[in-house]
C-alpha cells in the first residue's frame, strides 16, 4: 500500500515533486569546482526505495536507483535527451531497429567492464523485470552486435522506449549481479554515485559516495548524499529548519512561507501531474451513458475547473483540459477552449443523448479524490448526474478500479517529462481497466510512433486532440510544485522527474 | 519454582503461536493486492502475476502459514517486501533506537516518579499538594503538544539537539544523547504522574505501619525509615505499575519516533502496516507478543519469588 501511497504522493499533491530530479548536461551545470570537496548533500525521502535490482525498481522517486546505476540516455534538466551509457544512438528508417553505440571506458563499481555485452545482460533482464516489462514490451530482441554496439529490435515502432531508456528500465548494472539476491539491498552499478553499505541502514537513510571514475564525474559536485526515509511532513519540516536537511517540497508557497527568506530558497516546479476524472467506460459496460460522446462532453462542460483550481488548489493557474503536460510540446493552447464551463451546453448535449434525467453514476471515494468530492457531486449534479462515492480502502483502489467496477473515477496521474510516456501512461492499466481504443485512435498513436523526429510533436498533438474531443477524460488541473532549498544549494527543477541529484549543485557565492 | 516456570513459558508460547496465527490469517487472508500495489497503477496483469509469483504469494495460505512457520523455526521471519531487507537483520537494527529511547525513558520515569512520591509522601501538605497537581498536569497534558514546543525551542531555536534522526551510541555517544534525550523525555511525561501516585500511595500506606511507629521509637533516622525500610516495602506496586508502563512505552515508541524520524521498531511497524508489508507486520508482531510474555515473565518470577502465595496459584 505505501507504493500507492508513495505513487500518490508524488502525482496527487498536485505539488510535491521538487525532488524528483533529471539529469543535464555536463555542459549546463554550474561549476563544481564550487563545492568544498567533502560537502555533503542532504535529502529526505518518504519511503524507503524498494529493491535494487534491475528491473525490479518500485516507488515513484528513483534519486537513489538512478545515482548508482547510470541509464543508457539521459534527459537533461529542461528536457533534452544527452547521451548517457550510450554515447549515440540512431533509428533505422522504419524505426523498429534501435542501434546503441555504448561509451568506452567505462566500468562498473566491481571493476567489469561496461561494454555492450553488459548493456544486453542489464536490458534483457529489464524485459522481464516485474518493474519494467510492459514499459519496454514493444522490444522483441537485444543483440550485441561488437564489444560497442547494441542493436535493439522493436516489434513495431514505439516513440516512448527512447524516453523509457533515460529513466529505471534504462538502468546498466554489473552483469556479474545482475539477479543476484545481493542486489536487492546493494547495488552495483557504474552510476555517478556508490552505496556506501557501512552508512546505510536500509528503510532509514542511504548513503551515497560519489564515484571518481564515472564518465562525468565532474558534474556531481557532491562527495556524499545522504537520504533519510521520513515519512512524517511534519519531522520533515522540523529537519529543515534546524538545518538537518538541504532541499524539501511543499504543495503551494503558501506553505513555503513557514521557511524563512534568509535562509531558504523557494520556487515553483514544473507541473508533477494531472488531475480529474477518468471516463474510462467508454463503451458503457457498468456506465452505458459513458459510452455516448456527447455525456463525456457534458461531463467536460459541467466542470468549472478555473474555480476548483482557485478555491481548493489556492493556485490562480493550473486548470486544464488536457492530459499532457503544458510545459511540453503536445499541449495545444488552442483546445484550451475545447469544452469550456458551459452548464446549459452540458444539460443540451445531456438532453440530446437522451439523459436530460441525468443518472446515476458510482465513483470509488479515496483520500486524494476526498476534497474534490463534494465540488464534483454538485457540479455534475448540476446536470443530473448523481454521484456516489464508495469509500475504497487504499489498498483495494487499483483492484477495484482494474476489476471494472467503477465507469469513472477521480485521480491523479504523474507526468514524466515526456509525452509519448504521459499519453501511454493514461491508456494503460489502471488508466484504461477496460482498454478502450478506436481505429482512429490506434491510428494516430501508430502514427506518432513512427513519425521522424521533427513531425513526432505534431503526430502526438494529433493524438492528444482525438483524446480532448472524444472526452476521454475530464481532466481538471496541472498543479505546479514548490521546492524548498538552503540558501548554499542551487535547485534547477527538472521538466522530468525521478532523475538523480544533477539538478542540486552548490550555490555560487 | 521450576514447574511454576515452565507453565508461564507454555503459557506465553501458546499465546505467541495464537497471536501470530491470527495475525497471519487476518493479513495473508485478507486477499490485499500486494504485487499490485508494489507495481502501480500502469502494471500489466502479467507484471503483477510476476511479483506475485516471487513474493509466493501465488501459493495456497495453509502452505504460506507453514512456510513462515518453518522459517520462524529457522529463525528466518522473511524479507520486507518494500524494502528488500530481511525481517530479522531489520529488527535487530531497529532495537537499539527503540531501546534507547525507552529505557533512557524508563529510567526518567522512575527517578522523577519516585522522586515526586517520596517527597509528597514524607512531607504531605502543601508540597504533596503541589506535586499532585504538578502530576496531574503533565499527565492530561497532550504529549504531541509538548513535542512541538521541545522541538521548535531544542532542536530548531537552539539547535542543541537534532530535530530527527537517530546517531548510534558507538558512533558518538554525546550525539547518540543529543538524538535521544528529547524523544525519552516527551515519553516519559505520562507515565511519570502514574507512577509517582502509585508510590506515593503506597509510602503513605507504609508510613502509617507499626513498624515504622516501632522504628521512629527506636530513633532510627526519617531518611532511614524512608528510603531503606517504607520504600522498599512499598516498591511491590510500584514495580508492577512500572513493569507494565515499560511495555506500553515499546508502544508509545511509534508516536515518538515518527515525530523525530527515529529509525526504531515503532516507525518500523507503523511503515509496515500502512504498506501491508506482511513479513514485516508478523515480524513486529511476533516480535512485540514476544516481549509481553517476556515481561510477563519476569513479573510473574519476580512476583512469585517474593510471594510464595503466587507460586501456589
Amino acid at each position: 500500500m505505501k507504493s500507492i501511497l508513495r505513487k500518490l504522493a508524488a502525482v496527487a499533491a498536485v505539488a510535491s515533486t521538487a525532488l524528483a530530479v533529471a539529469s543535464c548536461s555536463p555542459g549546463s551545470q554550474n561549476s563544481a569546482e564550487a563545492a568544498p570537496k567533502d560537502q555533503t548533500l542532504h535529502l529526505a525521502a518518504s519511503a524507503p526505495p524498494g529493491n535494487f535490482t534491475i528491473g525490479s525498481w518500485t516507488g515513484g522517486d528513483a534519486t537513489l536507483f538512478l545515482s548508482v546505476y547510470d541509464t543508457l540516455i539521459h534527459q537533461t534538466v529542461d528536457g533534452k535527451l544527452e547521451g548517457g551509457v550510450a554515447e549515440k544512438w540512431e533509428y533505422s528508417d522504419d524505426k523498429k531497429t534501435l542501434t546503441l553505440s555504448i561509451r568506452d571506458g567505462m566500468k562498473f563499481t566491481d571493476n567489469a567492464p561496461v561494454d555492450a555485452e553488459a548493456v544486453t545482460a542489464s536490458l534483457k533482464a529489464a524485459l522481464v523485470g516485474p518493474s519494467t516489462k510492459s514499459n519496454l514490451s514493444s522490444i522483441s530482441t537485444v543483440e550485441a552486435s561488437d564489444a560497442s554496439t547494441v542493436v535493439v529490435s522493436l516489434s513495431r515502432p514505439d516513440a516512448s522506449i527512447i524516453p523509457q531508456l533515460t529513466g529505471t528500465p534504462g538502468a546498466i548494472g554489473a552483469p556479474g549481479v545482475l539477479t543476484a539476491e545481493s542486489s536487492k539491498l546493494e547495488p552495483v552499478g557504474s552510476g555517478a554515485y556508490i552505496l556506501d553499505k557501512t552508512k546505510t541502514t536500509a528503510g532509514s537513510v542511504y548513503t551515497l559516495t560519489k564515484n571518481p571514475d564515472h564518465w562525468n564525474a565532474d558534474a556531481y559536485p557532491f562527495q556524499t548524499v545522504e537520504t533519510k526515509i521520513i515519512a512524517d511532513a511534519t519531522a520533515v519540516q522540523n529537519a529543515m529548519l534546524s538545518g538537518q536537511l538541504d532541499a524539501t517540497s511543499v504543495s503551494n508557497m503558501e506553505e513555503a512561507k513557514q521557511f524563512p527568506e534568509g535562509q531558504f530558497t523557494t520556487g515553483a516546479t514544473p507541473p508533477a501531474a494531472v488531475g480529474g476524472l477518468f471516463l474510462v467506460d467508454r463503451a458503457g459496460t457498468v456506465v452505458p451513458a459513458l459510452a455516448d460522446v456527447r455525456v463525456r462532453k457534458a461531463i467536460n462542460l459541467a466542470i468549472d475547473r478555473e474555480s476548483i483550481q482557485k478555491n481548493l488548489i489556492g493556485a490562480e493557474r493550473g486548470a486544464t483540459n488536457q492530459m499532457v503536460s503544458p510545459n511540453g510540446e503536445t499541449f495545444d493552447k488552442d483546445l484550451l477552449n475545447e469544452h469550456p464551463f458551459d452548464v446549459e451546453q452540458a444539460k443540451a448535449l445531456m438532453a440530446e443523448a437522451g439523459y436530460a434525467d441525468g443518472f446515476a453514476v458510482t465513483m470509488p471515494s479515496t483520500p486524494i479524490s476526498l476534497r474534490f468530492e463534494s465540488v464534483l457531486s454538485q457540479q455534475l449534479g448540476a446536470i443530473g448526474i448523481r454521484v456516489t462515492w464508495e469509500t475504497v480502502p487504499f489498498q483495494d483502489f487499483y483492484a477495484k478500479v482494474l476489476g471494472r467496477s467503477y465507469g469513472m473515477f477521480f485521480m491523479f496521474n504523474g507526468l514524466s517529462g515526456s509525452d509519448a510516456l504521459d499519453l501511454n501512461a493514461n491508456l494503460t492499466g489502471v488508466f484504461n481497466p477496460f482498454n478502450t481504443t478506436s481505429p482512429e485512435l490506434d491510428a494516430l498513436r501508430a502514427t506518432a510512433d513512427s513519425a521522424p523526429d521533427s513531425e513526432q510533436a505534431t503526430a502526438f498533438r494529433a493524438v492528444n486532440e482525438y483524446l480532448v474531443k472524444e472526452a476521454f477524460y475530464a481532466p481538471i488541473m496541472a498543479g505546479e510544485g514548490v521546492y524548498v532549498v538552503k540558501k548554499d544549494i542551487q535547485f534547477t527543477p527538472p521538466v522530468a522527474r525521478g532523475q538523480n541529484v544533477l539538478p542540486y549543485q552548490p550555490a555560487t557565492k | 519454582m521450576i514447574p511454576f516456570f515452565l507453565r508461564r513459558v507454555g503459557a506465553g508460547l501458546v499465546l505467541i503461536v495464537i497471536v501470530t496465527a491470527i495475525t497471519f490469517f487476518l493479513t495473508y487472508g485478507a486477499n490485499i493486492p500486494v504485487a499490485r500495489n508494489i507495481l502501480g497503477p500502469t502494471a500489466s496483469a502479467e507484471q503483477v502475476d510476476i511479483l506475485n509469483g516471487q513474493l509466493g504469494l501465488n501459493r495456497p495460505i495453509l502452505e504460506q502459514y507453514f512456510a513462515w512457520i518453518g522459517g520462524v523455526l529457522q529463525g528466518d521471519l522473511g524479507t520486507s517486501y518494500y524494502t528488500s531487507e530481511p525481517v530479522v537483520q531489520a529488527l535487530a537494527s531497529r532495537l537499539p533506537v527503540t531501546l534507547s529511547v525507552v529505557l533512557l525513558s524508563a529510567a526518567i520515569t522512575l527517578i522523577i516518579s519516585t522522586w515526586l512520591g517520596v517527597v509528597g509522601a514524607a512531607r504531605g501538605g502543601v508540597v504533596d499538594a503541589v506535586l499532585q497537581a504538578f502530576s496531574t498536569i503533565t499527565f492530561v497534558f497532550p504529549a504531541i503538544i509538548l513535542a512541538i514546543a521541545m522541538v521548535y525551542v531544542f532542536a530548531i531555536s537552539l539547535k542543541l539537539v537534532p530535530a530527527v534522526g537517530y546517531t548510534p551510541f558507538g558512533e558518538s555517544p554525546e550525539r547518540w544523547f543529543a538524538s535521544v534525550i528529547l524523544p525519552a523525555i516527551i515519553l516519559s511525561i505520562g507515565g511519570i504522574a502514574a507512577l509517582a501516585a502509585q508510590i506515593r500511595g503506597s509510602l503513605v500506606d507504609e508510613l502509617s505501619k507499626d513498624y515504622v511507629r516501632t522504628l521512629r521509637s527506636r530513633g532510627v533516622s526519617e531518611t532511614s525509615i524512608l528510603l531503606k525500610h517504607a520504600l522498599r516495602n512499598a516498591s511491590g506496586p510500584g514495580f508492577t505499575t512500572f513493569s507494565l508502563q515499560f511495555i506500553s512505552l515499546f508502544g508509545a515508541s511509534l508516536f515518538i519516533e515518527k515525530i523525530f524520524a527515529l529509525p526504531g521498531y515503532g516507525t518500523y511497524g507503523f511503515q509496515a502496516t500502512i504498506q501491508f508489508d506482511l513479513p514485516a507486520m508478523l515480524g513486529v508482531t511476533l516480535f512485540g507478543v514476544g516481549l509481553v510474555v517476556v515481561m510477563n515473565l519476569v513479573i510473574d518470577i519476580a512476583s512469585g519469588w517474593l510471594n510464595p502465595k503466587v507460586r501456589m496459584s
